[in-house]
């Protein structure tokens, strides 16, 4: 089965901002996050997978359509909510529903109505008055009942407040069960990483840092005490400080260890937070 | 919320674990036969494990005859031979006894020393009932 | 014609949301205008030629200012600068050409009323223009306006798919514009006598049936002008 969306090479300028070349598939049932230091170029990435902006090199197709060919029929299987909805603050949040609810064939009225509920969202105000974690609530209460195949979103968890968000996750999970369906979202949260992403791709000033499914990358770091640490440097060695030691290799790294006859004190997986940091270096 | 509890500092892989203490709970009557299992994307968050891992546990334990999936009803345990249950149990005491026992002989006991604390840790356990 | 529905029912949707002060504006330009307009006599006397530039000012400029904040070109993040509906509508399954046409009726809604307004109250409120234009003049003067209101008001209308400019850049093109329609009018105004208005008045009545078949073919041709023109100008534009 061909990816969801599929990045090939994809490449943008903006001014001295050099995105790519990037190359990322999505394939349904997965959950994908976008990690990366700010302005490493996610939401542009999801921009341009939104068609929003051109293409310097490179191609992208969702469901296998180009996404800048003359056929915009696939942003019908596709939901994107931005970090910052634009155009919607004149509008009430009914007006809004009213608005987004026509264009979706597949749209769950009653979804919608339980997430109004559970997030107690006013609908009569204006968009533009609410707070960011409303609007954030809003948002995602018009994002996940479009019933889409693919969604998209960019730091969706940013100003929830931590009820809400254990609420989203809850959400999104039952939303993610009843179809093939595919996520990719952006987030600096470790929470949301550790609790909805299947895969991570990292990226750094607009370079991809690797695909990594996430319990592999969890299981790969491995932090070692050594009394009487070796001068020479250990397979799997990535760095050291003191009796500490950081390797990527854990089995070469001990099996080391063993046949040189070195005590290891204690040795513990890295956070996933850290190893990013590491990555991310 | 299934029982589950990783050691996610363990070498043994995640979806080894996974499977090991879903059959001990099934083997061991907590989970009979029909019992819905959660789907993989729910126990991915709840256990913080991708779905990759979970759907490798869960495909396991079908092919050993523990769970089995209904197409779009969901994941339910089997019915298990009580024989196969025995079994199942058995192998799970023993790895953790052996487990134990080969921590002792780091530490340098001796079989008489390992049975001393096998006895005094079984007489404390059995006193309650 | 389906796409014309849609973009009709988003158009609803935006001036909806702005009707009440939309309103407000358009009741006010057009008292505005009629203060204005009761100098057109004088004008037609030509004892007041500033008139022309008034009413050119208020007939192409008003409906572009109707619009409430929130809907009006903007300078948005980095280097954009648009109408932001333009770019929630393209996050949502909404083409391209539906966005265009729904920016269209939502120009016309902003610029038909005035217009027709101005245009009606001229023969109303001047003895000159009613004895200067049989009645079928007048509906050829009307159509050289509508028109000049297609053909160039809705460039305002096309202008509002945005794009990628530095500020600076933005006030020397302004700067350029208003001398360039500076220049043209001085042009005109040393081969027309009287100035605009009088002149299409002129064209209306001397060359009735040419200036409808010229405003027929001008207004359409301008109709489908500035929607490509929008087309290529989204096409072009980094909405990021």
């Amino acid at each position: 089965m061909p990816a969801w969306i599929e990045i090939q090479d994809v490449r943008k300028n903006i001014d001295d901002f050099r995105l790519g070349p990037i190359n990322l598939n999505i394939e349904p049932g997965t959950i994908t996050a976008l990690v990366g230091n700010n302005g490493s170029g996610k939401s542009t990435l999801l921009k341009l997978i939104m068609n929003l902006a051109n293409l310097d090199g490179g191609a992208i197709r969702v469901l296998g359509k180009l996404v800048d060919g003359n056929d915009e029929g696939w942003k019908r299987h596709v939901t994107f909510q931005p970090q910052k909805q634009v155009g919607w603050n004149a509008y009430k949040g009914h007006e809004l529903k009213e608005l987004i609810a026509p264009l979706y064939t597949k749209w769950d009225d009653r979804l919608f109505g339980r997430m109004i509920e559970l997030f107690d969202i006013p609908l009569d105000k204006r968009f533009g008055k609410m707070s960011p974690g409303m609007q954030q609530k809003l948002s995602l209460s018009l994002a996940l009942p479009r019933g889409t195949d693919i969604l998209i979103l960019d730091e969706p968890t940013a100003s929830l407040d931590i009820p809400s968000k254990a609420l989203f996750m809850d959400l999104l999970v039952d939303w993610m069960e009843q179809e093939d369906r595919a996520v990719v979202l952006t987030t600096h949260q470790p929470e949301d990483l550790r609790k909805l992403a299947d895969y991570l791709f990292l990226m750094r000033d607009g370079k991809p840092a690797g695909l990594y499914e996430k319990d592999v990358l969890a299981t790969t770091y491995r932090r070692y005490w050594i009394s009487g640490m070796p001068a020479d440097t250990l397979p799997g060695e990535l760095s050291r400080s003191g009796n500490e030691l950081i390797s990527d290799n854990p089995d070469a790294t001990e099996q080391y260890l063993l046949e040189h006859g070195i005590d290891a004190i204690d040795n513990k997986l890295l956070e996933l937070e850290e190893i990013i940091s590491l990555l991310l270096k | 919320m299934l029982p589950i509890r990783l050691s996610k500092d363990s070498r043994e892989p995640i979806y080894h674990q996974i499977e090991k203490q879903l059959k001990a709970l099934i083997a061991g009557g907590q989970l009979t036969a029909g019992t819905p299992l959660p789907s993989i994307r729910a126990l991915s968050k709840d256990l913080e494990i991708s779905v990759i891992t979970i759907r490798r546990a869960y495909q396991d334990l079908e092919a050993q005859g523990f769970i089995e999936t209904a197409h779009g009803k969901g994941t339910f345990v089997k019915e298990v031979h009580s024989s196969r249950k025995e079994e199942t149990m058995t192998a799970s005491v023993q790895v953790e006894f052996e487990r134990a026992i080969r921590n002792a002989i780091d530490y340098d006991y001796t079989a008489d020393e390992i049975k001393n604390v096998f006895e005094e840790i079984l007489k404390k356990l059995t006193k309650g009932e | 014609m389906n796409e014309w529905k849609q973009a009709y029912r988003l158009a609803v949707f935006e001036l909806k949301a702005s009707r009440k002060s939309l309103l407000t504006i358009m009741v006010f330009y057009i008292a505005m205008s009629l203060v204005v307009m009761m100098s057109f006599d004088l004008y037609l006397e030509e004892r007041f030629m500033l008139f022309d530039l008034l009413f050119l000012a208020i007939f192409f400029l008003f409906p572009a200012w109707m619009k409430s904040k929130e809907f009006q070109m903007q300078k948005m993040d980095g280097d954009l600068w648009t109408v932001p509906s333009v770019v929630m509508l393209q996050q949502l399954p909404v083409s391209r050409d539906v966005i265009i046409k729904s920016r269209f009726v939502i120009h016309a809604v902003c610029s038909f009323p005035l217009q027709f307004i101005l245009l009606a109250a001229m023969p109303l409120m001047s003895e000159n223009f009613r004895e200067g234009m049989s009645p079928l003049a007048y509906i050829a003067f009307v159509l050289i306006w509508l028109a000049l209101s297609i053909a160039v008001g809705f460039m305002m209308a096309a202008s509002e798919a945005g794009g990628n400019y530095k500020t600076s850049a933005i006030v020397k093109s302004f700067i350029y514009m208003l001398a360039g329609i500076a220049i043209l009018y001085a042009l005109l105004f040393l081969f027309a006598d009287g100035g605009f208005i009088r002149w299409t008045m002129v064209l209306a009545a001397d060359w009735t049936w040419l200036s409808i078949v010229a405003a027929a073919v001008i207004g359409i041709a301008g109709w489908n002008y500035w929607q490509a023109d929008m087309r290529k100008l989204i096409r072009k534009t980094d909405y990021l």
